[in-house]
């Protein structure tokens, strides 16, 4: 059984259908999901993985696209240290939409909080409506990191989890993420003695490996 | 030369007889056969030669006696010499004697040497076996204490050490050598064993309570926002499963501990939020109840999500081993796990169920509670599927979304019954007043949230049934009120506008179909009425409903007995009829027939559906007319005078104008 370091909170968001419970279940168990129902007010799921030589344990809240659930899942924000929007490659609206969601995280989570973007279902790119380039730029203008990837093969798909979490990380190295906070979306797994010494010296929490 | 010899001394006979006997012949034979060159015979000759001097007579008559003499001196001499070989051979038997003498002692004293080697020989035969054996006894009393007792190291560690992964494996071990002296212990070896399980028991005693004081602490130091127990503590917790008293204290201990650092954190993020206000206390949203209460269930959402998980991987640690029979023990693994997480979140019901009905019970809107009520379920559901039955979050969830359902139809019944029992008036615009249209977008509101609960599709009809029984009833029977309040023309319109509004309402939304049909059935007879009405209305405009009147009256009669003519009625003479015809002729055929109620219905199409309804109407009525008028039995002289125009014709104006 591995003891983990940190835990890393994620919440997952975008429009209904784009994929985001699919990506989560390809995180989490590696497999693809063909009939996957609407998703009801928020599911959460964790995978244990290995960032810059930490275990991490990431603790991920998928919520439901469909707007009756909004009030709910808006609640899911608070204390996330990373927030993926999801949008679909092959649907225009779901891209046009992620300015709303953007808002959304923004007016819900923390400042630090770590900012993904995915484009799903990179395996119909034959169908696509939305172009990496564009993307791309929408993601750089609002400092996004951005990957495309598909939910179905599996593409990308660890890598833009590990890539948010190794942000997250840096962010605790470099003190921009105070871990003394109760809420910063990353729970440490030391005892508080050697976590308040962390804080003051995040260097010195690098260097600490248990 | 002379054949006598010693050898032969009857040689002489031979020389003496004539006649050869067979002595003689045996002994000529004997000469004959002599062989003179034998060396005997020289060496006896050579011997002769010695002693016999001369060939004399007396030498030849002595030379028996001679050798004879000579013979015994030979054996004489012999004999002498023989004296000292005797003597020799005395003393060398002498020697022999003795030589066996000794050897036969030797012999003696070997065999009994041999007989007491044997012995000796049999005995450490005896001895070695008897070592062996004591070898192996040895032996099988080492591995017998190596496996029954502790080391004095062991025991040191298990009396004084610190708790660490040793102290916990000795601990395993002592468990251990309990459990296999038990089962020897039905077979053999009662005394040893007895003291052994004896020791082994004290020392376990010894052992579990230390192990129980050190987890008491651990446990009481697990940090409230840490996600994990060391893994050292889980070993301990493992350990001392099989204590169960102990088990279930610490067992509560740690749910005692997690349940007051949740309750910390809890209270730290209701009031305080993040250090430097991100994220922000979740109170500060108080005024916003949706928000406020959401936060603070997906708070305790989140925090129930993490502490399951942290008891799952303690309890996954602390699991019997598989090798053990464990279909039972998983079970029971579980119902502690789940009475463990129950306890940690008894942490925060109270302040949930203080803060959730202060804010209930400070709300005056409907809708509002009724969202909440939602919320409340969608948690009821999200939280209690993560709890186990009956835990008191659950509970409190559950007695919060009651008491939200029990406030909303507080509020409901009163707000409608408020309407019933001072009906707002009917506006001129015979219109929906706008407290029936602020209650029933009230109950739109309350409907769409509903809409967007968690109830399933086939509960929500029955489930919502009390909403329209209490919203909707009271609402329509408020409605009839104003109408029976005004003129029944305007009233029925008054009435079908509202049924109308109300039925838009409730075709909205599945689970409320179920009302539709009756609904129609209301609205057709308030518009039935309606229509009636104005059609009345039109006729007496025209002065036509008394003659209308009386034309009914004067047919029913007619079947009777009075006979009296239609002409001959007041008020159905020629003129009066003409003037009044004229009258509606006029209004027929310049369309200014003034639909002025059925106009004020406020769906289009039931309006122009009311207005062809009342053309019928009205086109009925005068057909009834037409037809008494122009019966020979009315008693009018000339009816086509009065009757300018046929029903047929008066129709088709009619519904050209609709």
């Amino acid at each position: 059984m591995s003891q983990f370091e940190y835990i890393f909170k994620y919440i997952i968001i975008g429009d209904m259908g784009v994929g985001k419970s699919c990506l989560l279940q390809q995180f989490t168990e590696k497999r693809f999901p063909e009939d996957q129902p609407h998703t009801i007010g928020i599911e959460f799921g964790t995978r244990v993985c290995e960032v810059n030589g930490k275990v991490i344990k990431l603790q991920i809240w998928d919520t439901a696209g469909q707007e009756r659930f909004r009030a709910v899942t808006r609640s899911y924000y608070r204390g996330a240290a990373g927030a993926i929007m999801v949008y679909d490659i092959t649907t225009r609206s779901s891209f046009n939409h992620l300015a709303t969601w953007l808002t959304d995280a923004r007016n819900h989570t923390n400042p630090s909080t770590v900012m993904m973007l995915i484009g799903n279902k990179l395996d119909m790119a034959k169908q696509r409506e939305v172009s990496f380039e564009e993307a791309d730029a929408f993601a750089k203008d609002n400092g996004l990191i951005y990957l495309e990837a598909s939910a179905k093969t599996g593409q990308n798909v660890e890598e833009a989890f590990l890539r948010t979490a190794r942000k997250i990380y840096e962010n605790i190295q470099s003190g921009a993420l105070d871990l003394n906070a109760a809420e910063s979306g990353v729970v440490s797994n030391r005892t508080r003695s050697n976590r308040i010494k962390a804080g003051q010296t995040p260097t010195n929490a690098s260097s600490c490996s248990c | 030369m002379s054949n006598g010899s010693e050898n032969h001394p009857s040689a002489g006979s031979l020389v003496g007889g004539p006649t050869p006997s067979p002595a003689i012949a045996k002994k000529v034979k004997k000469v004959v056969e002599l062989r003179l060159d034998a060396p005997e015979l020289s060496a006896a000759l050579d011997q002769l030669t010695e002693f016999y001097g001369a060939n004399t007579l007396e030498n030849r008559r002595n030379l028996k006696s001679c050798i004879e003499k000579r013979g015994i001196d030979v054996n004489h001499q012999f004999i002498n010499c023989f004296e000292d070989v005797m003597k020799k051979l005395d003393h060398v038997e002498n020697y022999v004697m003795k030589l066996s003498d000794c050897s036969q002692r030797m012999q003696q004293r070997l065999h009994t040497a041999q007989t007491t080697t044997a012995q000796v020989l049999k005995l450490t035969e005896q001895l070695q076996k008897k070592e062996h054996t004591a070898e192996a006894h040895k032996n099988l009393v080492l591995a017998f204490l190596d496996r029954f007792r502790l080391k004095p190291s062991e025991m040191q560690l298990l009396q004084t050490g610190e708790v660490s992964d040793p102290f916990l494996e000795v601990l395993d071990r002592v468990g251990q050598i309990q459990s296999e002296s038990k089962q020897l212990l039905r077979v053999h070896h009662k005394t040893a064993l007895m003291d052994i399980v004896d020791e082994a028991a004290s020392l376990q005693e010894k052992g579990f309570d230390r192990l129980y004081r050190w987890l008491q602490k651990e446990l009481s130091n697990v940090q409230g926002d840490s996600s994990d127990v060391p893994l050292l503590v889980k070993k301990g917790l493992k350990t001392l499963r099989s204590r169960s008293a102990l088990y279930k204290v610490c067992l509560e201990d740690l749910a005692v501990s997690r349940r007051q650092a949740l309750h910390k954190r809890f209270v730290a993020a209701l009031s305080r939020g993040g250090p430097g206000g991100t994220p922000k206390p979740i109170e500060i949203h108080a005024h916003d109840p949706l928000r406020y209460i959401g936060d603070m269930l997906a708070w305790v959402h989140q925090a129930l999500a993490s502490e399951r998980e942290l008891l799952a991987s303690l309890f996954i640690a602390t699991r019997p081993d598989s090798s053990e029979p464990s279909k039972m023990n998983s079970v029971t693994a579980r119902v502690e796990e789940d009475k463990v997480l129950a306890g940690v979140l008894d942490g925060v019901s109270s302040t949930v169920q203080a803060r959730v009905e202060a804010v209930l019970q400070s709300q005056s809107s409907a809708v509002l509670i009724f969202k909440l009520g939602n919320l409340l379920l969608f948690y009821l559901h999200t939280i209690g599927g993560l709890l186990p039955d009956g835990a008191s979050l659950t509970s409190t969830i559950q007695g919060c979304h009651k008491l939200a359902g029990k406030l909303f139809m507080e509020l409901l019944t009163a707000s409608s019954q408020r309407l019933y029992k001072q009906p707002p008036p009917c506006p001129s615009t015979l219109a929906p007043h706008n407290d029936i249209l602020a209650a029933l977008e009230e109950l739109k509101e309350v409907m769409s949230s509903f809409d967007a609960s968690l109830i399933p599709a086939r509960l929500r009809e029955n489930y919502f049934k009390p909403v329209v029984e209490e919203g909707v009833e009271p609402l329509i029977g408020a409605c009839a009120l104003s109408a029976n309040a005004i003129t029944p023309a305007e009233g029925s319109i008054y009435l079908v506008n509202c049924l109308l509004a109300i039925q838009t309402l409730l075709q909205r939304y599945d689970f409320c179909a179920w009302r539709i049909p009756r609904l129609q059935n209301q609205i057709a007879q308030a518009l039935e009425q309606g229509i009636k009405e104005q059609v009345l209305i039109i006729m007496r405009q025209c002065n036509l409903d008394d003659k209308m009147y009386s034309v009914r009256s004067w047919k029913s009669e007619q079947r009777g007995e009075g006979m009296e003519s239609l002409s001959g009625m007041v008020g159905m003479d020629p003129l009066a009829l003409s003037i009044s015809l004229k009258q509606f002729y006029g209004v027929v055929l310049t369309s200014s027939l003034e639909y002025r109620y059925v106009d004020r219905l406020s769906t289009s199409s039931i309006r122009s559906s009311a207005r062809s309804k009342v053309a019928a109407g009205i086109t009925q009525s005068y057909k009834e007319l037409y037809d008494a008028i122009i019966s020979p039995e009315s008693g009018y002289r000339e009816p086509h005078a009065i009757l300018l125009h046929g029903p047929q014709q008066i129709e088709s104006l009619l519904m050209g104008s609709v």
